[in-house]
């Protein structure tokens, strides 16, 4: 039950005080009575629901009491009713204008005072619940996080909820009557352009606007903000317009995240440039457009020629800061020559970059690709290691450059025609550019698969492994010698044999790169197992021929040897019949070089190709391997034997020891003894291990 | 003279009280209650009287009338119309600065004070 309503009678009549409070009273109000208009006024502050004030007092008269009443704080609400038998129209007026709710003429009517007071009351509680609902409004919109514009129903803003101030720059008070779109400034996010907010729509259709991508523009110009934002036209209970309300979510950090994992998604995190995904989209696109409009585009596929050095020397950290700086070279010099093109530039994976340049013909985008190549071949990396030890390097890069044109529709195969454009190049010296021809032959996508692994493994520590074979003499077996053969992991983690994979390491110009790394891993291995390395008579080491015509290989094997402190007459560098018999000079330079150094050479698979006894006689060669498609049939064939046999003579007179290979049996294992070869080798003999395991 | 006349008709038709004030006021806070007002008020009235002459003789129109007003409001709320009619004249004839007339005026409240107290009697308000 509610508390009854309290009443404060103003009056300076003791009767008529009383008689008040006595009726009031038998209506169910409180009531309480002060004499004049002072006394009042210094009641307010116990709140009364209502003053009955009479009209004509001492001290303070009850039109001035109630004028400084309503200035008070709180007291604004209070309903006044003047009580009095003044009827002149002068009072009436000021009492009405000093603030009064109501004029009453004495005598009093207590009937109609009664339902008078019952209304006024009435009316007080419901403007008071109003004011609450409406602060409680106010209060939610002050909460909420979105911003809230209101308007009247010409559009002329009415309200701004706190967060449209912050967002827009205007309180309600400057805003007030402005017509929206001078206080809610928006532009196009993708054209920058001015827009105005669509509010007539609104307003004349009735209709909700919803609008996305747009900027709201501070009123200071200094700030936006990227928002989403619906207006709602506002009726009343008759379901006229009254209005519009405008809300405003702001976007600007959900759309900045959204930028960039876009960012992400479409870029390279180390180089900043486009990812593969990226590139393969925009030519998947170019190729489609392609269809309608008959241009010509041209895409480059680069590789880094000597990366492996950088990364292998100085550590992945310095692989990744030559990355970003080729990165660089590469986007500044694009930049530089192309002016009107559209190129999307790109890392793909490892040391590989493409390139698509759109709307360009073969010969500008081959001058773009020897700008590129200049650029790279320019450029000096340095690089300090923790010991502040400071390395140089220069590198290249190798571009296989596609002619796109519109019979190309498949986008794999275009970026494999510019893999194998590359490899050419590669293997043409690289540092050069390579126009992938119509007949060249693609490299299939298991070669590649095979190249990129073996690219991969030769950047972990894991990647492949070193096994050896025992060799065994026959005259002495106390001494200890054995090949050196090579394992690769695959991506199941299981180990490959060497036919799998050299072929394609062949083929693709990787042998160099797998040479250096045997010889590499033997000399260390060698050097950190030193009581090995006091046991151990031989060590044979198999050079390819791709090695050979390397140019900087010679070099790389000299300062190998020469950084390692182990005895080189160890070390022998088996070199293939046929290697020797294609690339004599080459052969033989490699040969005279390593012996200054101690080395030995083996030549190997001997009799596989013409067998030249006079190239064996002019290559300083210590051993001679003969080939193991021989060594198997001596026992079943007749020539075969007296062929191993002379070759076996004729080396012992030249002071060549011998070595056969693919001994399998109990039989041609005595053949070779009848035969007196030096040293013998095969499966059943001994089958390869790890080198984990020599003894 | 115009007073004068309005005066006369006012004797004429106007009864000394309305009852009906004092039967709704009866009503409303009960009979005791009333009875109770009627006789506080005829306590008081006398002195009322006094004092709007004391006013009228030390000149003080300014309180006179507010007194007569405040007089004129009671005698109206009991229903005592010409009682009350000759409060509001005497407030007036203040205003209007029409002294002499005025102490003919008191001494017509006083009688009508006798007449109003005789009449509550006979009509069993007393």
């Amino acid at each position: 039950m509610s508390s009854p309503a309290h009443i404060l009678v103003v009056d300076d009549d003791p009767w008529i005080r009383r008689l008040l409070v006595q009726i009031l009273r038998r209506y169910g109000y409180a009531v309480e009575t002060v004499e004049n208009g002072q006394q009042a006024i210094d009641y307010i502050k116990h709140h009364p629901d209502l003053i009955l004030m009479d009209a004509d007092m001492p001290v303070l008269d009850g039109i001035t009491a109630c004028q400084q009443i309503k200035k008070l704080p709180d007291a604004e609400n209070i309903p006044i009713v003047m009580v009095t038998a003044i009827v002149e129209t002068q009072w009436i007026d000021s009492a009405y204008a000093a603030g009064a709710t109501d004029y009453i003429t004495k005598p009093v009517n207590m009937d109609v005072l009664r339902n008078r007071l019952d209304y006024i009351l009435q009316a007080k509680r419901a403007k008071e619940a109003l004011f609450e609902e409406k602060e409680k409004a106010l209060v939610t919109l002050a909460s909420i996080c979105d911003g809230v514009i209101t308007t009247d129903a010409k559009g002329m803003v009415d309200f701004l909820n706190p967060v449209a101030t912050q967002l827009t720059g205007w309180t309600t008070q400057e805003a007030r009557g402005l017509p929206l779109n001078q206080v809610f400034s928006i532009i196009n996010e993708k054209t920058q352009q001015p827009i105005e907010f669509l509010i007539q729509h609104c307003l004349e259709e009735c209709e909700v606007v919803k609008e996305k991508g747009t900027i709201l523009i501070h009123r200071q110009q200094k700030k936006q903000f990227a928002i989403e934002n619906s207006a709602a036209p506002i009726r009343d209970r008759k379901g006229r317009l009254i209005g519009v309300v405008l809300v405003l979510h702001d976007v600007t950090e959900t759309r900045k995240m959204t930028k960039a994992l876009s960012y992400k998604a479409k870029h390279d995190a180390l180089t900043g440039l486009y990812n593969r995904l990226e590139f393969q989209a925009q030519l998947k696109k170019i190729i489609q457009n392609q269809r309608d409009e008959n241009t010509p585009h041209a895409l480059l596929f680069m590789d880094l020629d000597r990366f492996k050095i950088v990364n292998d020397s100085c550590g992945h950290e310095a692989g990744d800061q030559l990355l970003k700086n080729v990165a660089l070279i590469l986007q500044k010099t694009v930049d530089a020559h192309i002016t009107f093109r559209k190129a999307t530039l790109a890392r793909l994976g490892g040391d590989e970059f493409g390139l698509l340049l759109e709307n360009c013909t073969l010969q500008p985008a081959l001058d773009i690709a020897n700008n590129l190549c200049q650029s790279i071949e320019g450029f000096n990396f340095f690089w300090e290691n923790d010991e502040k030890e400071k390395s140089r390097f220069r590198i290249a890069i190798s571009i296989g450059l596609v002619d796109i044109s519109a019979q190309m529709s498949n986008p794999k195969s275009i970026v494999a025609m510019a893999d194998t454009a590359c490899y050419a190049a590669k293997n043409a010296g690289r540092n050069g550019v390579h126009i992938y021809q119509e007949n060249e032959e693609i490299l299939p996508v298991q070669n590649i698969q095979w190249v990129s692994l073996i690219n991969s493994n030769l950047e972990k520590d894991q990647g492949f492994f070193l096994f050896y074979q025992p060799i065994i003499s026959l005259q002495d077996n106390t001494k200890n010698y054995y090949e050196i053969l090579l394992r690769m992991n695959d991506q199941e983690e299981v180990l490959v044999p060497p036919g799998a994979f050299l072929s394609i390491a062949s083929r693709y110009n990787l042998m160099p790169s797998l040479d250096r790394w045997v010889i590499t891993k033997v000399l260390s291995w060698l050097s950190e197992h030193p009581k090995h390395l006091e046991q151990l008579t031989l060590t044979t080491i198999n050079i390819s021929a791709y090695s050979l015509n390397d140019p900087n290989f010679l070099d790389t094997v000299i300062n190998q040897i020469n950084d390692i402190e182990i005895p080189t007459h160890n070390i022998c560098f088996e070199i293939a019949e046929t290697t020797a018999l294609n690339n004599f000079t080459g052969v033989l330079d490699f040969m005279i070089a390593l012996k200054k150094l101690g080395c030995r050479f083996a030549l190997d698979n001997f009799c596989s190709g013409i067998a030249s006894f006079t190239h064996l006689r002019n290559l300083p060669v210590d051993f001679l391997k003969i080939d193991g498609s021989l060594i198997k049939s001596i026992v079943s064939n007749k020539i075969d034997y007296a062929m191993v046999k002379s070759i076996n003579d004729i080396a012992h007179l030249m002071q060549i020891q011998t070595i056969a290979e693919n001994v399998e049996n109990q039989a041609t294992f005595d053949k070779l003894k009848e035969i007196a070869v030096d040293y013998v080798q095969g499966y059943w003999l001994a089958e390869p291990m790890k080198i984990d395991f020599i003894k | 003279m115009k007073m004068i006349e309005s005066e006369t008709i006012d004797r004429t038709i106007t009864p000394i009280y309305a009852p009906k004030y004092l039967k709704r006021l009866g009503e409303i806070v009960g009979y005791e209650m009333t009875r109770d007002f009627i006789q506080q008020f005829l306590e008081l009235a006398p002195k009322q009287l006094a004092a709007l002459r004391q006013l009228f003789d030390t000149g003080d129109v300014d309180r006179l009338c507010s007194k007569a007003h405040q007089f004129k409001s009671e005698c109206l709320q009991l229903g005592a119309i010409r009682l009350g009619n000759l409060c509001e004249q005497v407030e007036n004839l203040a205003k209007q600065g029409k002294y002499e007339v005025i102490p003919e005026k008191l001494a017509k409240i006083e009688t009508e004070l006798i007449l109003f107290e005789a009449a509550l009697k006979s009509g069993g308000q007393l």
